[in-house]
């Protein structure tokens, strides 16, 4: 079965070309905009993975991973953070919060891909990238 | 505060309970004309607490015996209302010991009585005077001072926040055009003939160039603003410079450039931020491949420096075109791409060098270029041995 990615992303077009890259290479994508529709999707879809970016309306990403983080149905959600903020401290407050990778924009998708697999198959595993 | 010099009139308030004194004090006063002195004699303690209430004297001249209490008990009572409440003491002889006392009290100046005169008191009085005025004036500049510096401070952060929001606003969209390239280069919607490949290829460097000048800038104005701080540990530095070939050798094949390393086997550990110095070589290895042409070499080298024992100097020498003399002194300084003739200059802002001798000397070391037009340039650093 095709592993399903949850991307929370605002920027429609960054969220599209990720899932076409992703579903190009089978994982079934699903998209959400906002931090509300995020944590919706997160409960509803049951996801194996959370591409997650920082800056989004409604509430940032670090927020929302914590919540993520705090409700047993998706704690062990292993969770990809993006962002296109420069902020030095995002990092580690972001792997602070459980993220098991953390990518600046513009990422490298081969990087990206490698730790979505990594994650996926070990969720508890914290990638230093 | 006036200054009697300035000033034709001082009202002074005196403070003595002893009026044989007092009186001399003021027939000494009187015989000045000018600045003619306004003298407003309290014969006691509580009368002098009441007038210097009522009425703003320009100084106040105050007698150390007042009955059951002091001129020490008044400068602290006075003192404890008005700070810098401008007042002499009159010292009574055998009562010199007390004058730190009254110093540290409050008191500007004192006069022994036993050497009071006209002259002695004018002075004094001209002396005090201009002490407070001179004291509410700096303390005026350093209000200024501290306001001014509060302003920068919120300018500094309000610039910080700026480039943090470019910064974010300008990656979104490269992210976007730069993945939608990748797609079409992965021949997702549909296979491509080479000449849009190339052209996606070069659409795609621009994008590249785009981030790392945004990179730049971004960095910038983190070391000008002082926000960028470094994680100095002690390191090694052959696994860094390895590292960096690895990363950099595609693009020397791909120019048929051969990277060479020489470090001197006992090198010592050196203080770094790894990435930070990471950033550093990867600028100037990567300037010497740009700056290279086809079939060229490069080599990294690592000594301990001969001039300065505790430091390890880093060289980058290239063989390419070399940089003129009269370009070599200020090519690491900030946007000297930009301030160039367009027509001579490289691509880019020209802040990579700027940027990399800003980190070398957060490290506390230096960096320098030499050349020699059309055999090449070496660009080196010092970073601290670890102790």
């Amino acid at each position: 079965m095709n592993n399903k990615v949850l991307i929370i992303e605002d920027d429609e077009n960054i969220s599209k070309a990720l899932e076409v890259r992703l579903n190009a290479r089978g994982y079934q994508t699903n998209t959400a905009f906002d931090a509300i529709m995020g944590m919706q999707k997160a409960l509803n879809t049951a996801p194996d993975a959370i591409l997650l970016d920082i800056t989004m309306p409604g509430g940032n990403g670090l927020t929302l991973a914590d919540r993520l983080k705090a409700s047993t149905k998706t704690q062990d959600v292993p969770i990809i953070f993006l962002t296109a903020s420069k902020q030095p401290e995002l990092r580690q407050k972001a792997m602070a919060l459980g993220g098991t990778a953390f990518f600046e924009k513009p990422y490298d998708f081969n990087y990206l891909l490698a730790a979505l697999r990594a994650s996926i198959e070990h969720p508890n595993v914290c990638l230093s990238l | 505060m006036p200054n009697p010099g300035a000033y034709d009139t001082v009202k002074v308030l005196l403070v003595d309970d002893d009026e044989d004194d007092a009186i001399i004090t003021q027939a000494l006063l009187e015989q000045s004309s000018l600045p003619r002195f306004e003298i407003d004699w309290a014969r006691s303690y509580d009368a002098g607490l009441t007038r210097i209430k009522e009425r703003q004297y320009d100084i106040g001249l105050l007698d150390y015996n007042l009955g059951s209490r002091t001129g020490i008990d008044f400068l602290r009572e006075v003192h404890a209302d008005s700070p810098h409440a401008p007042i002499i003491m009159l010292t009574g002889q055998g009562n010199e010991s007390l004058v730190l006392q009254a110093l540290e009290s409050g008191a500007i100046d004192y006069i022994p009585k036993r050497n009071i005169s006209s002259e002695n008191l004018q002075r004094t009085i001209s002396h005090g005077i201009e002490k407070i005025r001179l004291q509410e004036e700096l303390a005026a500049n350093q209000r200024q001072l501290e306001k001014t510096n509060k302003e920068l401070k919120q300018r500094t952060n309000e610039i910080q926040r700026f480039y943090h929001l470019l910064a974010h606003e300008l990656k979104t969209p490269l992210t976007a055009a730069s993945e939608f390239v990748n797609i079409l280069l992965e021949s997702i919607p549909g296979s491509l003939n080479p000449a849009q490949t190339d052209y996606l290829h070069l659409i795609q460097g621009c994008c590249q160039h785009l981030d790392r000048n945004i990179n730049d800038l971004y960095e910038i104005t983190r070391l000008e603003t002082g926000k960028l701080s470094l994680n100095q540990q002690p390191e090694a530095l052959a696994p860094l410079v390895k590292d960096v070939l690895h990363y950099l050798a595609p693009k020397a094949q791909a120019k048929n450039m051969a990277l060479h390393t020489s470090l001197a086997p006992d090198l010592p550990h050196v203080m770094m931020d790894v990435q930070r110095i990471r950033q550093v070589l990867l600028n100037l290895v990567g300037n010497a491949l740009k700056f290279t042409e086809n079939g060229g070499t490069i080599l990294v080298q690592a000594y301990e420096d001969p001039l300065c024992s505790d430091r390890v100097r880093v060289a980058i020498q290239d063989t390419g075109m070399g940089i003129p003399q009269s370009q070599l002194t200020g090519i690491f300084e900030r946007l000297y791409q930009v301030e160039k003739d367009p027509s001579t200059a490289s691509p880019g802002l020209g802040l990579g060098l700027f940027i990399c001798r800003e980190l070398v000397k957060l490290h506390g070391g230096t960096m320098s270029a030499t050349s020699t037009l059309g055999k090449g340039s070496t660009f080196s650093f010092t970073l601290r041995c670890a102790q």
